[in-house]
């Protein structure tokens, strides 16, 4: 042994402290590579149940369960490094929220393209056209996004729709961690808040569509108002911070976070910024505005938010844009769907039965969202037994607000999930103060908590988020198949589009209004022809045929498509191989004629 | 409410507010340079998309202009740290830029490059004007 190696008395054996810090980009760094190298080896082809979960090689798990488990790491330790948790957010965001736009050829979920019709429509006639759906009244998100399709040259949305996913979850991400850090003060609770707020996002609301860009503008209206209208609260406020007290047994002294007073300029640029922003939104979303004006009028009640007008002019902005439109909506939807809470939370927005696997993930979803709210509001306990009583109160109101509005919309049957990502960023500010009320780092066997949680998180999110991959992708031909059907050289209006099961494009391109679209109940469930669908015959191809026939409409097509199958699969609307030997019996029968041929998309035409 | 505790020697003094770990305001040199940053991607998006530059080139550097120009001389005035800057930024940026499209739509009058055109002008000039406050501040050093 040279003397070289020979350890002298004093020398460190620990690295210096500039290399530790260089070697916190190592796990970042190696989840990039490992993620990439995923991407290369997955196969998105006829995904199987449970979408991409089966598909994904050990190195997207491998990637994925360092970043999560350093990034977690890092924020609890004692010197916060933010450059490096910066990195370890940005790899996280990319392999939660750009997997599958990297993997697949087409902007996932069948509803983008209802979205990109519109901003079509703008594109080609530079104005909307109200009579014809709601989606022209509330154009503000479709403006935008046809502006900028116009003067960047991408002049069809759909070539960058997928992006829009990972673009807004990341403005999000941003928007969070600065109202967490307005409100509570403190970095590590930004941090870890917006660390759980991009692992619980899977609702998919952040995808090409006005909800995700209401969204945004709502946490910047929030935001605003955490940074120069915050308050001491005022008599009703103090009577529900006593009531918490009384009620949660609060014994230590009371404290508030100290936030500097805002300058009087300030509040004046404040205050117009959230003018601008909240009369933008009430143009781009029906709902968002209303959630909001919940959020900030409970906390104008209590005094926490000043002036008070501000809560005024929010709602002045969102019903002075509701009245010219009230009778459309009334008429169309009806502004109250119904007054039953429950029903309203639990009202399905998807028929069929789930095979197990589907039931597993749906049911991971419910588990995620249990531990949120339950989670947060034990936070919030203990932040309040901290003395810290009218921070608990205030993210309280934010978190719990939204659920309001179950006692009057079940949106399409997606009121709890709407409720869910409108309390999201709350919740995961109350959960972080499950194991640190006040922000403070935990150490040994205290990390097992916030690690076990947001692994467990991780692991319901990309359950959901990408195990539902197999009817949420969406192939060029099917998309193809879409833009056949709206194009006036191929089909003529007046025209119907049935399906055999939902999950295609059923509006897509500028024209997007000339046809009709029928959803052939009868086919979808298993009275169809009287029986079971088991062994189709030319009489069910006949049936299928004079369903179209009763539409009177301008010619008839059925399509059948990739998307089609695996929901019909998924949710066993058919008997298993049903729905192909259907199809077979089309493909025979002189009543129609092929005209779109592609693997994953079939259009047949009604012979006249 | 003005809170107290007891210190070591039993003695009561006011609760201290909860001050954790916050980030500062951030600095007129960063608002400045961001400012500069501002300006640069607004020419270079102007001149991109009046000279029909490539997609692949225009695209990405127009989705920068349009998420942080016209929002910057609207909060960068804003007494607030460098990451609440740049959120509200790129929501006043969105904003403003849909205001001006919705109502291009309600009113018919559809020319998206005139808009384009129109507010990296306005918003050019209000950034100008702010980064020359910011370069005589930052000149000056901290207050």
């Amino acid at each position: 042994m040279s003397s070289s190696a020979v350890l002298l008395p004093g020398r460190p054996l620990a690295l210096p402290a500039s290399r530790r810090t260089q070697l916190l980009w190592l796990p970042p760094a190696l989840s990039l590579l490992l993620w990439v190298a995923s991407l290369a080896t997955t196969n998105v082809e006829n995904l199987p149940v449970g979408g991409l979960i089966p598909r994904f090689p050990l190195t997207y798990w491998a990637g994925l369960a360092i970043v999560v488990v350093s990034a977690i790491s890092l924020t609890q330790s004692a010197t916060l490094r933010h450059r490096h948790l910066l990195a370890h957010l940005g790899v996280l965001l990319a392999m939660l929220y750009a997997t599958a736009p990297a993997l697949e050829d087409a902007p996932h979920y069948t509803y983008t393209y209802k979205h990109i019709a519109i901003s079509q429509y703008i594109e080609l006639y530079g104005s909307v056209d109200k009579t014809i759906d709601i989606y022209h009244r509330w154009p503000g998100f479709f403006s935008l996004s046809a502006w900028f399709s116009q003067i960047s040259g991408l002049l069809d949305p759909t070539s960058y729709a997928a992006w829009a996913e990972i673009y807004f979850t990341s403005l999000d991400a941003l928007v969070v961690w600065a109202a967490v850090h307005a409100f509570t003060r403190s970095t590590r609770t930004a941090w870890q808040a917006t660390l759980l707020f991009t692992v619980t996002n899977w609702i998919g609301q952040d995808y090409y569509s006005p909800q995700a860009f209401g969204y945004l503008l709502m946490l910047g209206v929030l935001l605003a108002c955490m940074i120069a209208l915050r308050a001491d609260p005022g008599p009703f406020g103090r009577w529900v911070e006593r009531l918490v007290v009384r009620v949660f047994r609060v014994r230590a002294e009371q404290r508030r976070t100290l936030v500097p007073a805002a300058p009087r300029g300030t509040v004046s640029r404040v205050l117009v910024l959230v003018v601008l922003l909240d009369a933008v939104l009430a143009a781009t979303h029906q709902l968002t505005p209303y959630v909001l004006l919940l959020q900030m009028t409970a906390l104008v009640l209590a005094g926490y938010f000043r002036p008070w007008w501000v809560s005024v002019a929010a709602g002045a902005a969102t019903l002075g844009y509701l009245v010219p439109n009230y009778d459309f909506v009334v008429n169309t939807f009806g502004i109250l769907t119904s007054a039953d809470p429950l029903a309203n939370a639990t009202t399905k927005n998807a028929d069929g039965v789930p095979v197990p696997g589907v039931a597993l993930i749906s049911h991971l979803a419910l588990a995620s969202l249990l531990v949120c709210f339950l989670g947060c509001f034990i936070g919030l306990v203990r932040r309040a037994r901290r003395g810290l009583v009218g921070d608990a109160v205030m993210i309280g109101a934010l978190a719990f607000s939204p659920i309001l509005t179950l006692a009057a919309q079940n949106y399409g049957g997606e009121a709890r999930l709407r409720v869910f990502l409108y309390a999201l960023p709350w919740l995961c500010c109350g959960l972080t103060w499950l194991w640190s009320p006040e922000g403070e780092a935990r150490r040994g066997l205290q990390l097992l908590l916030p690690t076990g949680i947001t692994v467990g998180l991780t692991v319901c999110f990309v359950a959901f988020f990408l195990g539902r991959e197999d009817i949420n992708q969406l192939t060029p031909q099917e998309v193809g198949a879409a833009a056949y059907l709206f194009d006036p050289a191929t089909v003529q209006p007046g025209a119907v589009v049935a399906l055999m099961a939902p999950n295609f494009p059923a509006r897509y391109g500028p024209l997007y209004f000339r046809l009709a679209r029928a959803d052939l109940p009868a086919l979808s469930y298993d009275d169809f022809g009287q029986r079971h669908l088991v062994f189709p015959s030319d009489s069910d191809v006949a049936a299928a045929a004079a369903i179209i026939k009763d539409q009177n409409a301008n010619g008839g097509y059925l399509v059948f498509s990739q998307g089609q199958e695996a929901w019909a699969r998924d949710y066993q609307l058919y008997a298993p191989f049903g729905l192909k030997a259907f199809e077979g019996r089309v493909a025979q029968s002189p009543l129609f004629k092929l005209v779109y041929d592609q693997p994953t998309a079939r259009i047949y035409e009604l012979n006249p | 409410m003005a809170a107290q505790h007891q210190d070591r020697r039993g003695e009561r003094r006011p609760e201290p507010p909860v001050q954790p770990d916050q980030l500062e305001p951030a600095s007129a040199a960063f608002r400045y340079r961001l400012g500069l940053g501002v300006l640069a991607v607004t020419v270079l998006a102007v001149v991109l998309a009046a000279g029909g530059a490539p997609v692949a080139l225009r695209a990405p550097v127009l989705l920068l202009a349009g998420t942080l120009v016209p929002g910057y001389a609207l909060v960068v005035r804003l007494p607030v740290d460098a990451p609440t800057l740049l959120a509200l930024d790129v929501c006043a940026s969105l904003a403003v830029e849909t205001a001006g499209a919705f109502v291009l739509v309600q009113v018919r009058y559809w020319h998206p490059m005139g808009l384009g055109l129109g507010l990296a002008v306005l918003s050019g000039g209000f950034a100008l004007v702010a980064v020359q406050h910011l370069r005589a501040e930052a000149a000056r050093g901290p207050a």
